[in-house]
């Protein structure tokens, strides 16, 4: 069966293109636009905007004044507020189950008020933990509502928490004491996103409706390639002085960037995707090209150096592009051609 | 009123016929337009790599004309700025005349790109060393510039970055003649020129980036005046409610324009929504109504770009707000607790207004 590109929903950009070309004149202008935003469509939008950007308004509103009040607020109110907040926010989400949008933002907050919460308890007692216990412990407390938030927004906070809390590890911790290499803390986190990344195309396979965005995947992707990118970035300037730590990074970067290559080309077609896995690849290459041509001696004093890397980011972005056009047309044509 | 059903292109160009507001000719190109893969040219990451790619090559090519071409050398005379110029003047004419060449090379267009940008920098750069009014006259010359170029020269990454400069240019100069209620001119002018070109049914394609640049330019100005967690050196600006005003009359005319208007049968609840932006236009922080305008542009447009890029601004902007030394902790809580409660009493008052025509 042979699927036409007529075959796609029609969206509203599609219309206003049509119009900008002159194909549509006034009345079917406003007749199609009148088929596609309804004014029940702009009410749904109307409120969940209202619910997202109201949340988001107050909760930020309750941080600044928390700040402010900070020094005057006896412990227990510090503590009492932001408790009956947490509690407030749990039993908004039961009471509104059957609205998910609402349900999930009063959950979130709750979530992010657990935050608050435990860094107003280490403010208050002074128990001179470092600051990563703080999100281990915030990251320990909500996983259960993450499990059941059924919100691509909910793990999102999660895994933020769960990165911070591995670099202030780290900084605190694992550097410090340990002496543990910057690397090892990039291949963690990379693990981390990586395992999150494969967890939701394993989401999105099974058809997962709440797993359906697609700007999660490229977020994911771009924290796990920017966490390898970096201890490959110090391989490939300064190959004398890293620890066998680095190079293990350096290839686990090329592992990960060619099966990501390989995966959102063949197996699960994404252009941002795609797009974002090359973009790297060119800009360690610039990296590379750039040290060589600058870092040896007298190189930032030859002026043809200039025009020569000048040309070379050019030529490489212009065959990233390049690429990419031709990928995406295969990848389209994959997608239509008759089966 | 139900929510609209799904089209798909057949079917949409079947409705159109249908209804007798297409003739067969004009199906048949709409069914042409619609077959084809990627009508709207290169997704706006593709757009990213190369803008980005570019500028650095254009940097790195005005510092190889300025110290190879010996301009080092006039430094020790008055002339250093009419080198400067020329060059920056015949690299943009090279640039501009590529583009007319139409070759289909990504690397000639890149390359094009590279050269308008870096000619567009050190024309700045020799007017800069020339004048006595340094930014009065680069605030002249790249307006100029804009003026002449943008029509000539038919790069999209270019007409975006050239106005985005021309505005740089003048939050600069409104900094430094000490008269910040000019501010809100600027900003008044930024949102006509945003919101006429982003909502025009029939904006030629040439004026897209423009549209862009004034809707990013809009948001950076709300944040340095209203956002900045410093004061850096136009100190406060004068009579903020100025802009509140100006702005939120904007947002309240945007959404009733997108929406159909309040007086229409079943449509009560605009009203709701319209009285509670005057009421968030009275007290709340113009960064937060320029967000919401954005994301009803952005609805309204079905635009990914311009709803993200709203969804980045407004965390970034109440991270920033939190800094800034204009005002004190306390007010800041209140502007921003409050307007979120205004929303959230909005949306418990939607519930009651809607008929139930709206609610399917």
């Amino acid at each position: 069966m042979t699927h036409s590109a007529l075959d796609e929903t029609v969206k509203v950009r599609h219309i206003r293109s049509l119009r900008a070309d002159g194909l549509l004149a006034g009345d079917a202008y406003d007749t199609a636009m009148s088929w596609l935003r309804t004014p029940a469509d702009w009410y749904a939008w109307t409120r969940r905007t209202l619910i997202v950007v109201g949340t988001a308004l107050t909760l930020a509103g309750i941080v600044y004044f928390f700040a402010y009040n900070w020094a005057d607020m006896g412990r227990f109110i510090k503590l009492g507020m932001i408790e009956a907040s947490i509690v407030g926010c749990t039993a908004a989400a039961y009471l509104t189950r059957r609205r998910p949008l609402l349900s999930q933002a009063s959950l979130i907050s709750a979530a992010g008020l657990v935050g608050v919460f435990l860094g107003v308890y280490g403010q208050v007692y002074q128990t001179g933990a470092d600051t990563y216990t703080l999100f281990a412990a915030w990251a320990v407390l909500i996983a259960g509502w993450v499990l059941i938030g059924q919100a691509v927004a909910f793990w999102l906070l999660w895994l933020v928490v769960v990165n911070t809390g591995f670099a202030l590890f780290w900084a605190q911790v694992g550097q410090p004491a340990l002496s543990m290499p910057l690397a090892q803390l990039c291949l963690v986190l990379a693990a981390v996103n990586g395992g999150a990344l494969l967890l939701f195309e394993l989401g999105v396979r099974r058809g997962i409706p709440w797993l359906q965005h697609g700007w999660m995947r490229t977020l994911l992707l771009a924290a796990m390639l920017g966490c390898l990118s970096f201890p490959t970035a110090i391989f490939l300037l300064a190959p004398a002085k890293h620890v066998w730590i680095t190079t293990l990074a350096a290839i686990s970067w090329v592992f990960v960037a060619a099966t990501a290559q390989f995966v959102y080309r063949r197996r699960i077609p994404n252009m941002a995707a795609l797009a974002l896995v090359v973009s790297n690849e060119a800009a360690l290459f610039l990296l590379f090209i750039g040290d060589k041509l600058f870092g040896r001696p007298g190189g930032w004093f030859d002026d043809w150096n200039l025009l020569y890397f000048a040309a070379m980011i050019l030529g490489t972005t212009g065959g990233v592009v390049a690429w990419l056009r031709h990928a995406a047309s295969r990848m389209e044509w994959e997608r239509i051609r008759p089966t | 009123m139900m929510k609209s059903p799904r089209f798909t292109s057949r079917t949409f160009i079947a409705q159109l016929q249908a209804r007798n507001v297409v003739t067969p000719e004009q199906a048949t190109q709409i069914a042409d337009q619609l077959s084809r893969t990627r009508p709207d040219g290169d997704p706006v990451y593709l757009r990213i790599l190369t803008g980005l790619a570019a500028w650095v090559a254009a940097s790195l090519i005005a510092f190889f004309v300025i110290t190879t071409t010996h301009l080092e050398i006039l430094m020790s005379t008055k002339s250093i700025h009419i080198g400067i110029v020329t060059a920056g003047v015949l690299l943009m004419l090279i640039g501009i005349a590529i583009k007319y060449g139409e070759m289909d090379s990504v690397f000639i267009d890149q390359f094009a790109l590279a050269l308008a940008l870096a000619g567009n920098v050190l024309v700045l750069g020799g007017m800069f060393l020339r004048s006595g009014q340094p930014l009065t006259t680069l605030l002249i010359t790249q307006t100029a510039i804009c003026l002449l170029v943008y029509p000539a020269y038919a790069d999209s990454t270019y007409r975006f970055i050239a106005p985005l400069l021309l505005v740089g240019l003048a939050v600069l100069w409104i900094g430094t003649t000490q008269r910040p209620v000019l501010f809100h001119l600027l900003i008044a002018v930024e949102m006509v020129l945003a919101g006429g070109l982003l909502l025009h049914d029939r904006r030629p394609r040439a004026l897209t980036p423009l549209a862009y640049a004034a809707m990013v330019a809009l948001l950076a100005t709300l944040l340095l005046v209203f956002g900045a967690p410093v004061t850096l050196f136009w100190g406060t600006v004068p009579m903020p409610w100025l802009t509140n005003l100006v702005v939120g009359a904007g947002v309240i005319w945007l959404y009733n324009h997108v929406v159909g208007g309040w007086t229409q049968p079943s449509q009560p609840w605009v009203l709701v929504v319209i009285l509670s932006i005057v009421l968030l236009g009275v007290f709340t922080n113009p960064g937060i109504l320029g967000a919401l305008g954005l994301l009803i542009i952005g609805y309204a447009q079905d635009d990914p770009i311009l709803t993200g890029i709203a969804a980045l601004f407004l965390p970034y902007f109440l991270f920033m707000f939190y800094y800034t030394m204009q005002v004190d902790l306390a007010y800041k809580a209140a502007v921003i607790a409050g307007s979120g409660l205004v929303l959230l009493l909005t949306l418990a008052l939607l519930g009651h207004m809607a008929p139930e025509e709206v609610r399917t």
